[in-house]
């Protein structure tokens, strides 16, 4: 695993932490910092870490507290407070 | 390529432990905490009741390497070992210098021993902390030789001046971007 790859891994955990810290600003931060890393070393995000942060506002999502999901005919819904819906497929 | 004090300064700094040791800011001197940002010329280090914004330059950090620390990274004993076994061929010296920069080149060497061998060291000595005005090079070897709580700890001193780049860029060994 590249050092990229890990700070990537490294900083879902943050953003989750800091998010569950109630940090909010801060996950984002560490999301875009992600984000950032990923695009500059070529790297393909992780599937978890896509499906929990939000592609418009850069939030680490938590069902429940700013993220709604909703189980939809063929696929997920989950969306964002900031009005974002991501859908991904059941498999 | 786990968090190695040898891949320190390219790797991820939120979320490890840090402490200041010497700095051009004697103010500074002795403010730990957790890295929570960092920016292109600064660390800020939430101490548990504020978070203080230090300066890379002009200070030098130390920071605590878990080796299966809190975030739930596992670094496993055999790939560390590795690590280090396969830094020390001729390059090794190299390596070392570049990531303690302002300690000599056999000074380095005998750190990197001591990292290899820090769960021996771990109850040898208990509680020990350098002195905080204390001057850097001796603060630097207690920290690096002795591991205090955790038998898994290994304490690195980095010169900030190494650490100055935009936060997403410090993993690029080039520093430049490989489309230009």
């Amino acid at each position: 695993m590249s050092i990229a790859a890990e700070r990537i891994d490294r900083l879902h955990t943050l953003a989750r932490a800091a998010a569950a810290a109630g940090e909010e600003e801060r996950a984002r931060e560490y999301v875009r910092l992600a984000r950032r890393i990923a695009e500059r070393n070529r790297l393909r995000l992780p599937d978890e870490f896509k499906r929990f942060t939000c592609a418009r506002c850069d939030a680490y999502l938590r069902p429940g507290v700013n993220a709604r999901v909703r189980t939809r005919d063929g696929h997920v819904a989950i969306s964002c407070d900031c009005g974002e819906i991501a859908r991904y497929p059941y498999d | 390529m786990s968090l190695t004090p040898e891949t320190l300064t390219r790797h991820e700094l939120n979320g490890l432990s840090a402490r200041v040791v010497d700095a051009d800011n004697p103010d500074l001197v002795g403010v730990a905490g957790r890295v929570v940002v960092e920016t292109q010329q600064t660390l800020h280090l939430d101490d548990g009741t504020r978070v203080r914004q230090v300066p890379k330059r002009g200070t030098a950090f130390e920071f605590e390497l878990v080796d299966d620390d809190a975030l739930g990274f596992e670094h496993g004993a055999d790939t560390r070992s590795a690590s280090e076994t396969a830094g020390d061929g001729p390059g090794a010296a190299t390596e070392a210098d570049r990531v303690d920069a302002p300690t000599a080149t056999d000074e380095a060497a005998e750190r990197r021993k001591a990292s290899g061998s820090v769960s021996k060291r771990g109850s040898e000595t208990p509680g020990v902390r350098p002195g905080q005005s204390g001057s850097t090079h001796e603060g630097s070897r207690d920290a690096d030789s002795a591991s205090r709580d955790r038998q898994d700890t290994v304490y690195v001193t980095v010169d900030g001046v190494t650490l100055l780049s935009r936060p997403a860029h410090r993993t690029e060994t080039t520093g430049d971007s490989r489309w230009r």
